[in-house]
């Protein structure tokens, strides 16, 4: 034993009885314990040191406690022994409960309350979690960031925003980002330099080469007028949403309606089968859409597969209006 | 009308996963999650595979716009099943397009239920 060295009180493993000193332990203590060869803990030091070994293991310790070669139990007992450890560990556990590493899922939103300098990003989980947005002026820029509390409903403003200016934000915890989305804050944006920001024309404007300016882009009729099975709206907002960076599942109900009159405004490439159903497609954003004879959303999302609009049924129409 | 699921037997479905014309109804079962002209036709998933995630899965319930049916048995629904049923044949390939023309989309007539 080393000069100085206080060994720490010795225990019994099977029953947990402890003494302090060899001298101490009840005759008969400690006749059954093995030495566990290559092991340096304080018991079976104080074996080796009081000479006794016995191969002999007795049943009623080898029933109390399981074998575990290799390692250890004395850190861990003294450690469950004091209040405290029992809290950290406890603690521990509730967090790995609490906050599921990596399955937590969104339920609601994520929404957006936009001013012309800060927004309010909500959402809600199925299980508490952190609450962390990420926000920048591009997808892959990502810089500032804003948190919230821990919970199931999250909440969380971002200030210091420009007006007119167009962020991209991700929402999630400090480990995962859950859902990605952006939105444009209101106002003109500020004028860069001398350059100076021209107004955009208002929809009856007539400019010089007496052409009259683009009429404004229609307004949306309400999600129940639009969409087929509004109650199926959710479960293709989840799932395509994000395609187009809808807001909420209003939202990407409306840009599924404004899909079809530009489709019939600039003749993209449209198929009706015999049953009625019109299938819309455009190349150059990839979207998908269909919709029933009369007009209303079946489907609004990005396919994933070249040729997919080419495998539809249906015989190719033009949409545009006769003049 | 309703119409079953030919993945979960789901008795709840307003069109028949697959029209006449051999396209996908588009609707998603709001019990196994399955789109039907979309996992199949653009994701390349099949029934048998989509059958066997869910039932791996814990057949949970997957809409979150139609709550489940009131006293719904997953495993009850599951055993309908058929195990014959299989994935749908291939789309039919669009035929040669017919000769241009503008057509103008209507209302038309009310289709019934």
């Amino acid at each position: 034993m080393r000069q100085g060295f206080v060994p720490p009180r010795l225990r019994h493993t099977c029953c947990l009885k402890s003494f302090d000193t060899l001298e101490d332990r009840p005759a008969g203590e400690g006749e059954g314990r093995r030495l566990k060869k290559g092991r340096t803990g304080p018991t079976n030091i104080a074996i080796a040191k009081a000479g006794k070994f016995n191969k002999a293991f007795p049943r009623r310790c080898e029933a109390r406690w399981p074998r575990v070669p290799f390692v250890s139990m004395y850190p861990i007992r003294s450690s469950l022994r004091s209040v405290s450890g029992l809290c950290a560990v406890g603690c521990f556990v509730l967090c790995l409960f609490a906050v599921r590493l990596g399955a937590v899922e969104i339920t609601e939103g994520p929404t957006v309350e936009v001013s012309p300098t800060n927004a309010v990003v909500r959402w809600t989980t199925d299980v508490p979690a952190g609450t962390r947005v990420r926000f920048g002026l591009a997808t892959t820029a990502l810089t500032s960031r804003a948190e919230g509390e821990v919970g199931t409903a999250h909440v969380a403003t971002l200030p210091g925003l420009r007006p007119g200016t167009t962020y991209h934000f991700a929402v999630g915890t400090a480990r995962f980002a859950l859902a990605t989305n952006s939105f444009a804050t209101p106002g003109l944006p500020a004028a860069a330099g001398t350059v100076a920001t021209p107004t955009p024309p208002k929809p009856a404007d007539t400019i010089a080469t007496g052409k009259t300016a683009a009429p404004a882009a229609p307004r949306p009729p309400p999600t129940r007028a639009t969409w087929a099975n509004v109650a199926s709206l959710p479960d293709h907002f989840a799932r395509h949403g994000a395609d187009f960076h809808a807001k909420d599942a209003d939202d990407y109900a409306a840009q599924a309606w404004l899909f079809l009159q530009r489709a019939k405004t600039d003749g993209l490439p449209a198929k009706r089968d015999d049953d009625g159903v019109l299938r819309v497609f455009d190349p150059k954003s990839g979207a998908f859409a269909a919709y029933n004879r009369d007009g209303k959303t079946k489907t609004y999302f990005k396919p994933g597969r070249r040729g997919y609009f080419d495998d539809q049924p249906g015989t190719r129409v033009d949409l545009r209006t006769p003049r | 009308m309703n119409h079953s699921c030919p993945i979960c037997a789901y008795p709840g479905l307003e069109e028949p996963p697959r029209s006449p014309s051999g396209g996908g109804s588009y609707e998603i079962c709001p019990c196994c999650g399955f789109q039907f002209g979309v996992t199949d036709d653009d994701d390349g998933v099949s029934y048998d595979t989509w059958r066997l995630h869910w039932a791996e899965e814990g057949m949970p319930w997957f809409s979150r716009g139609v709550p489940a049916p009131a006293g719904w048995d997953a495993r009850a629904q599951f055993a309908k099943v058929s195990s014959k049923t299989s994935s749908p044949p291939a789309p039919k390939p669009a035929p040669k397009p017919a000769k241009p023309g503008p057509t103008a989309i209507g209302p038309g007539p009310r289709r019934p239920r």
